[in-house]
């Protein structure tokens, strides 16, 4: 992700704090252990000075009085001393007395101090050497050098936890932020937790910058989404309107002649397959042109409204379907319908179209309309029971209109 | 406390003797001269007829406080008549103090308070504390004195002087604090002095242990090779010395002569057989004649009057190889029975003025 190649500002600071702060720990250790290695060696020094100072009358004057014993008790408490790591003792007459770590007798800081007879101090009684325990001086030098890393490294990891906490993990919630996907980006904002005691800092003023802008983003995504909805209804509606005016006639609002081409097949498919009886009834208004040329095509067009009107009240409003199939040319498709059944339907179509006269500025136009009634007959190819039916209309007008006429089996009666 | 204490004395009722002495005995139960201390005291007890009870300190001498408190916490049918003990340690005021607020007199024996700072706390015999009677001491320079004159005469003997040469001496005394040490030193170096022809090369401390002087002797030898005379504080430094001698293939009494101080049977056998050179001793029988001295004090006989509180006596004598033998045969293995006590006591003697404490006399009383 782009994140990984994304380096950390804070892991940045802390790793390079880190790194500077173990080199100043290096290079403070390395002078304070040489600050204090001199220094500790000089006190050392002086230390087996004043050692030797006070313990030297005391030794010459058990060496002048020969008295072993009492110079191996003195050596053995001198050796007690910390920084005394190993002490001896030549007496004139040949005796050497040692306590402590007889390796260290080669130590370059040993110091050999002359007993010098207590009644003639031109007279040496011998010679008493100290040598320094080292290990006291590492031990001190370590203690020292050990206490400034301690304090550095205390120093280091405050700034880390602070760095941490005030700006790694900060921009590491921004950082999450930044990288969520967008649908979490965009539903919730940018929350940044911070101390309790906290003043505001740049990275709050990021924070509000995000907060701000994921606010105004909101909005508009609101307002967008609206417009969106508004407008996919409108051209649902325009799409509905479209379809509306492919299949039906603007006028009546019966379905058109393009439509009845496209599913009287499927009619006469299902009516096959599942065995049902299927009629189509076609209907003609008797003298349409008179009407036309008597009041108008206005009242024509009124007149064919009022018609279908009356058929599609008298049909059965969700399984049979009236189209106008052409001029003053109505179908009724009646689904699960014979055609005894069909010439009922059709006699009452027939019957409420003679009884309603349109009505067109108080004066009432008496219509009236023929019938032909067919039963589709199974794997019968839709143009052939249309001219059936067409047949059958025909009859009708020619035997005075205002009637139904259905097919009887061979060719119509008239 | 592991005191060894005369058992009998306190067995026996105490009405059956005249006089109870208890004496604290700074030494140790097994050390020749202390030992010999308590037999001579013993015996002049006995003919005395005083009731004696012993305690040794085991030369730890801050017990004496201890001691002291002991008999002064006894219900007082119990406690002795007369306490006789030592300064040694400088803890005799201590025991003074403890007594005397017990009612119990106190005759100070062997070393008395001569120290300065001591001296204040304490004051004289019978100012600050009455019952501390006062102190009877040898003349411990004496002792000192007289050896190392006699050894400087037995250098000059051996012909070591002859080309003029001045004899080298080294001397081992036993401490630097005990008074009795410091004294017999001051008088070896009075006889050094007074020769003329010796030579001190040095003085060294060695505890009177015949081990430490075994010890020390090496370094001086070898710090003083041309060494011919030793002289040493008492007995056990002298054998401890020749001891050191001997290992360097030198035969004492030939190449180096000794000295010594203590009538030890070891001591005066090695005197008859020339490994000695020199010895004087005689103060061993300072505890009998202290044992004289309370005696007569109980009998109304206070030595105050003709001697003073503080009694330095002269003790010591020198000793021929001679009075070594006659020594032995009269007196050794410490018996002492054949000395007839009561001939010292102004009690039994009125005509006798003054105390005669010197060794001479026992030496020559039966001779």
């Amino acid at each position: 992700m782009q994140e990984q190649a994304v380096q950390s500002v804070a892991n940045k600071l802390i790793k390079r704090i880190s790194v500077y702060c173990a080199a100043s720990v290096l290079a403070v250790g390395v002078v304070e252990g040489w600050y204090a290695w001199r220094h500790l060696s000089e006190d050392f020094d002086q230390g087996l000075q004043l050692i030797a100072q006070s313990q030297l009358p005391l030794l010459a004057i058990s060496v002048w009085e020969a008295e072993p014993l009492v110079i191996q008790r003195q050596l053995v408490q001198i050796s007690q001393q910390p920084s005394i790591g190993y002490v001896r003792l030549r007496a004139d007459i040949g005796a050497v007395f040692e306590v402590g770590n007889a390796e260290l007798h080669n130590h370059p800081n040993t110091r050999i101090f002359n007993l010098a007879q207590p009644y003639d101090r031109e007279i040496s009684l011998g010679t008493l050497e100290l040598a320094p325990d080292p290990t006291v001086l590492y031990y001190e030098v370590g203690r020292l050098v050990g206490i400034t890393m301690l304090g550095y490294g205390i120093l280091c990891l405050l700034i880390i936890v602070l760095l941490k906490r005030e700006v790694e993990r900060p921009l590491r919630q921004i950082l999450e932020y930044v990288g969520a996907s967008p649908d979490r980006r965009n539903s919730q904002s940018l929350v940044v937790a911070r101390g309790q005691d906290h003043r505001k800092d740049e990275i709050d003023i990021v924070v509000e910058g995000f907060q701000s802008m994921h606010k105004e983003i909101d909005k508009q995504m609101r307002e967008l989404d609206a417009e969106v909805a508004n407008r996919t209804n409108a051209l649902q509606s325009a799409m509905e309107s479209i379809q509306q005016l492919s299949i039906m006639d603007p006028l009546t609002g019966c379905y058109n002649r393009r439509l009845f081409n496209e599913r009287i097949m499927q009619e006469a498919e299902r009516a096959d397959r599942y065995q049902r009886a299927l009629t189509l009834v076609f209907a003609d208004i008797d003298f349409f042109k008179r009407v036309n040329d008597t009041h108008g095509h206005l009242v024509g067009d009124q007149a064919l409204c009022h018609v279908s009107t009356i058929m599609r009240r008298e049909t059965r409003e969700s399984v049979d379907w009236v189209v106008r199939y052409g001029g003053e040319e109505f179908l009724l498709v009646l689904p699960e319908t014979d055609q005894e059944q069909a010439i009922g339907t059709a006699e009452r179509v027939r019957a409420a179209i003679a009884a309603e006269p349109l009505l067109v500025r108080g004066q009432a136009i008496s219509l009236s309309c023929s019938f032909g009634v067919a039963q589709y007959q199974p794997d019968e190819s839709h143009v052939a029971w249309l001219e059936r039916v067409d047949k059958c209309l025909y009859a009708a007008k020619q035997t005075g209109r205002n009637r139904v006429c259905a097919w009887e089996n061979r060719d119509i009666q008239t | 406390m592991p005191l060894v204490l005369a058992a009998w004395a306190l067995l026996l009722p105490t009405c059956a003797w005249s006089l109870s002495v208890a004496f604290i005995n700074p030494g140790k139960s097994d050390e020749a001269y202390w030992v010999t201390v308590t037999q001579a005291m013993r015996a002049a007890a006995s003919k005395l007829d005083i009731a004696l009870e012993v305690t040794y300190l085991e030369r730890d001498h801050a017990k004496a406080v201890d001691v002291a408190r002991d008999i002064a916490a006894r219900p007082s049918q119990r406690r002795p008549d007369y306490v006789l003990l030592g300064n040694e340690g400088g803890f005799g005021a201590a025991c003074v103090r403890i007594l005397d607020g017990a009612g119990v007199p106190v005759l100070m024996v062997f070393s008395g308070i001569s120290d300065l700072s001591q001296r204040k706390l304490s004051g004289a015999p019978r100012e600050k504390y009455k019952l501390w009677l006062g102190s009877l001491e040898p003349r411990a320079d004496d002792a000192g004195y007289v050896t190392a004159k006699a050894l400087i005469e037995k250098g000059r003997a051996a012909g070591w002087t002859a080309k003029g040469e001045s004899l080298r001496m080294v001397a081992l005394s036993g401490d630097k604090l005990t008074p009795s040490s410091l004294l017999r030193a001051q008088g070896m170096r009075r006889a050094v002095a007074e020769a003329g022809d010796v030579v001190l090369e040095q003085e060294i401390f060695s505890g009177f242990d015949r081990e430490r002087a075994a010890e020390q002797m090496p370094w001086l030898l070898r710090r003083y090779p041309k060494t011919r005379l030793v002289w040493a504080g008492n007995d056990l430094m002298a054998f401890g010395a020749m001891d050191a001698v001997r290992s360097r293939n030198l035969v004492p009494g030939q190449d180096v002569l000794f000295s010594g101080i203590n009538t030890s049977s070891h001591a005066l056998d090695a005197l008859r057989s020339g490994e000695l050179s020199a010895l004087a001793g005689g103060h061993f029988m300072l505890g009998a004649w202290a044992l004289v001295l309370v005696y007569d004090h109980d009998h109304g006989r206070d030595f105050a009057q003709t001697e003073g509180v503080e009694m330095v006596q002269p003790m010591f004598s020198l000793f021929s190889p001679q009075q070594a033998a006659r020594f032995s045969q009269l007196y050794g293995d410490g018996r002492f029975d054949a000395i007839d006590f009561k001939r010292f006591s102004k009690f039994h003697n009125p005509q006798l003025k003054r105390y005669n404490f010197t060794f001479q006399q026992l030496l020559g009383s039966k001779g």
